[in-house]
């Protein structure tokens, strides 16, 4: 009897090695703007194992710490609702926020800014007590949202004033504000969080601005032979500091900057209007969102090649991959 | 008896001066100050003038986090004269920059007095071709687009469409000249063939081109899609238009005007946004660097288009997609894809470097 705990106790502790070498399962959760759902793909298989029902257009999504949990913008139903990963439904929802577009969580796990694009404002949540607990008057339709890794400081675009607002996360006070180039659609702090990549779409460019000074560093162009509109979006940053990933619009490509030269590596092209990425948790795949086209290209990040395309709804916007044991 | 518009104009106009007085200039705040002048048709509206005001509005809520802020001031009169008259006087008093909503006569005059000033207008409703290619106006940014570009636009679609021969109608009462000449420039730009009405030889047309609703008389055309005046249009801005991020300026325009954005507002709202991102880059109000920084290539604007706008060198004229619509419907946007040009893709819409005769008389780029 008690061999056989111990060889049971053996054999769990066996499986759960197993799984972490061999890699957990790892899931994408991909927000489908006009069909009012969350596609879910399990990378290992490459497909669409199922869709969950979410409000009305599902924008920006953000997991909770453990990522037992998922906050999802649901623009035109003005919420952010909470989906419960393990049972797959909505438990919750923080209401009454005005057309809720983009989405970050702050390390401490219990503050959540949105920006509303309708109303030059961002938003902060508090999760515990579930409601707004302050308002930022911000520039003309805000967009672009990232978290500092120390959680000090949060930073919003402005689509239409073209600016970046620094904001003190301990006052929720603008500190600095700086102008970029046009349109300004995806911020990303790098992992030591000493810089700060823009990118503005119609500007056609990426602005690597500094954290401490807000002021530029350096300009990334994009140009690829015979295609019109490069117009820069969502943008990732590897761990390694190797790359910099640049999802390009309309010019249906993703540009891989080289970090160490600040040059572009190369550009590969994906599925049409690549709007948003996502890397898998080791950082070996990073998976695109094509709005025009309704699907999400894998790219192997060793290859820099994509290695699958796989439909999922109407229109997919955001995506976040989480592992599951 | 005061037109109610007049008089919501009126109220909106307080308002503007009420919000400045509730907020007076202080000493680390920079203002620029913008003029709108109209020549009132019958009867007066806001158009035009609330897209300069929804631009003048957001720019202010961007301002506020740079220290600077703009003020604009409304004018209108009935004759071309007294506008004139109004624009010189404000000159005396320090006014640059002036955003008209006019007719021919009206530029051309303005921009006769601008011509040895640090001065700079904008049309935002004047179509006419001669204006940007024999007049050529150096004071003047056009944010309206010309009867070629819109004329361009169509055709360019027709080549695409295959749809190469074009039934062109006699205009009894020639009140469309402009737009018929400017589509024959066009059909021969794009090799589009054109065919007129009375030749009943047999020949098959692909489509009609009305230059004027009084054409449409003739059961026997009833059959062919339209385009131009009816039927397929082109706009700069249009209700349709869904992607680019036009709903949102949509929703905000209509929120300020409680009506939809037409194309004349879209023009002014470009001229507001021109001199904003000029105000913001210059950080000064100094005339002189504001006009170097527009007509400098540094000038880009994002407008819901899908493409980056910039003004041409050589004539002031802002490049500009057309949307083509017909009914309520987007049927497509020029340039159409695969459309190639040496210089910028949207220069295959209204008259290039290489085809105007206005290179070096317009005012002076810096184009480096």
């Amino acid at each position: 009897m008690r061999a056989n705990i111990k060889n049971s106790g053996l054999f769990g502790l066996l499986l759960l090695l197993n799984a972490g070498l061999v890699s957990a399962e790892e899931l994408a959760y991909v927000t489908n703007e006009k069909d009012n759902n969350i596609s879910v793909i399990d990378l290992k298989i490459q497909r669409v194992v199922r869709t969950i029902d979410v409000g009305l257009r599902p924008r920006g999504i953000v997991f909770d710490l453990d990522k037992s949990l998922a906050y999802i913008c649901v623009s035109r139903a003005n919420r952010v609702e909470i989906l419960d990963l393990k049972s797959e439904k909505i438990i919750g929802h923080f209401a009454n926020i005005d057309d809720p577009e983009t989405i970050v969580l702050h390390p401490n796990g219990q503050t959540i800014y949105v920006a509303n694009e309708d109303q030059a404002k961002l938003s902060v949540l508090d999760v515990k007590q579930r409601k707004i607990i302050s308002q930022i008057d911000v520039g003309v339709e805000p967009e672009g949202l990232a978290i500092s890794p120390d959680g000090s400081l949060v930073v919003v675009t402005s689509e239409t004033s073209n600016m970046v607002h620094w904001i003190d996360t301990a006052t929720n006070k603008i500190i600095a504000n700086t102008l970029v180039k046009q349109r300004p659609r995806a911020a990303e702090f790098t992992d030591d969080g000493k810089l700060l990549w823009v990118s503005s779409e119609v500007g056609g460019i990426v602005t690597i601005l500094d954290t401490v000074s807000h002021q530029m560093v350096k300009e990334l162009s994009f140009s690829i032979p015979g295609v019109d509109r490069v117009q820069p979006v969502g943008i990732k940053l590897t761990k390694d500091g190797r790359y910099g990933f640049v999802a390009l619009g309309p010019a249906n490509h993703v540009a891989v900057v080289n970090r160490h030269n600040l040059t572009i590596e190369k550009y590969i092209p994906v599925g049409k209007r690549v709007w948003q990425l996502a890397f898998n948790q080791q950082q070996t795949k990073i998976l695109s969102t094509n709005g025009v086209s309704g699907d999400v290209s894998i790219i192997d990040i060793e290859s820099l090649t994509v290695i699958k395309s796989i439909k999922v709804g109407s229109f997919p916007w955001g995506v976040a991959v989480r592992q599951h044991n | 008896m005061v037109d109610k518009k007049i008089q919501k104009l009126i109220v909106r106009a307080v308002f503007i001066m009420a919000l400045l007085g509730s907020h007076p200039v202080l000493a680390n705040v920079k203002q620029l100050n913008i003029v709108y002048l109209k020549l009132v048709a019958s009867p007066t509206t806001t158009e035009g003038f609330d897209g300069v005001m929804l631009a003048i509005n957001e720019s202010n809520i961007a301002g506020k986090f740079l220290q600077q802020q703009f003020k604009l001031r409304h004018f209108e009169a009935e004759k071309p004269q007294n506008l004139l008259q109004q624009a010189q006087q404000l000159y005396r008093t320090g006014e640059r920059f002036f955003i008209i909503n006019g007719n021919e006569s009206l530029l051309f005059q303005l921009d006769l007095w601008a011509r040895d000033k640090d001065v700079l207008l904008f049309n935002i409703n004047e179509s006419s071709d001669r204006l940007r290619n024999d007049q050529c106006l150096p004071s003047v940014l056009h944010t309206i687009p010309s009867h070629q570009m819109k004329t361009d636009a169509i055709a360019q679609w027709l080549t695409k469409m295959k749809l190469m021969n074009v039934l062109r109608l006699k205009d009894p009462n020639n009140t469309s000249a402009d737009l018929l000449a400017a589509f024959e420039r066009s059909a021969r730009r794009f090799g589009v063939n054109l065919i007129d009405a009375d030749t009943k030889s047999g020949v098959r047309s692909d489509a009609l081109f009305v230059s004027s609703v009084e054409q449409l008389n003739d059961d026997r055309l009833k059959m062919l899609p339209r385009v131009g005046a009816m039927g397929l249009s082109a706009f700069s801005w249009h209700l349709a238009i869904k992607k680019w991020g036009a709903v949102q300026l949509k929703s905000r325009f209509k929120h300020l005007a409680e009506r939809e954005m037409n194309q004349v507002d879209f023009s002014g709202y470009l001229a507001g946004l021109t001199l904003s991102q000029a105000f913001f880059h210059v950080k000064s109000t100094d005339s002189t660097s504001l006009i170097a920084f527009i007509r400098s290539p540094q000038l880009v604007l994002a407008a819901y288009v899908g493409h980056p706008l910039t003004y041409r060198p050589w004539n002031g004229q802002l490049r500009l997609p057309m949307a083509l619509v017909n009914g309520n419907m987007m049927v497509s946007q020029s340039p159409q894809r695969g459309s190639h040009h040496r210089e910028n893709i949207l220069d295959t819409l209204g008259v290039d470097r290489d085809n105007s005769s206005c290179v070096n008389k317009h005012g002076v780029f810096d184009e480096s």
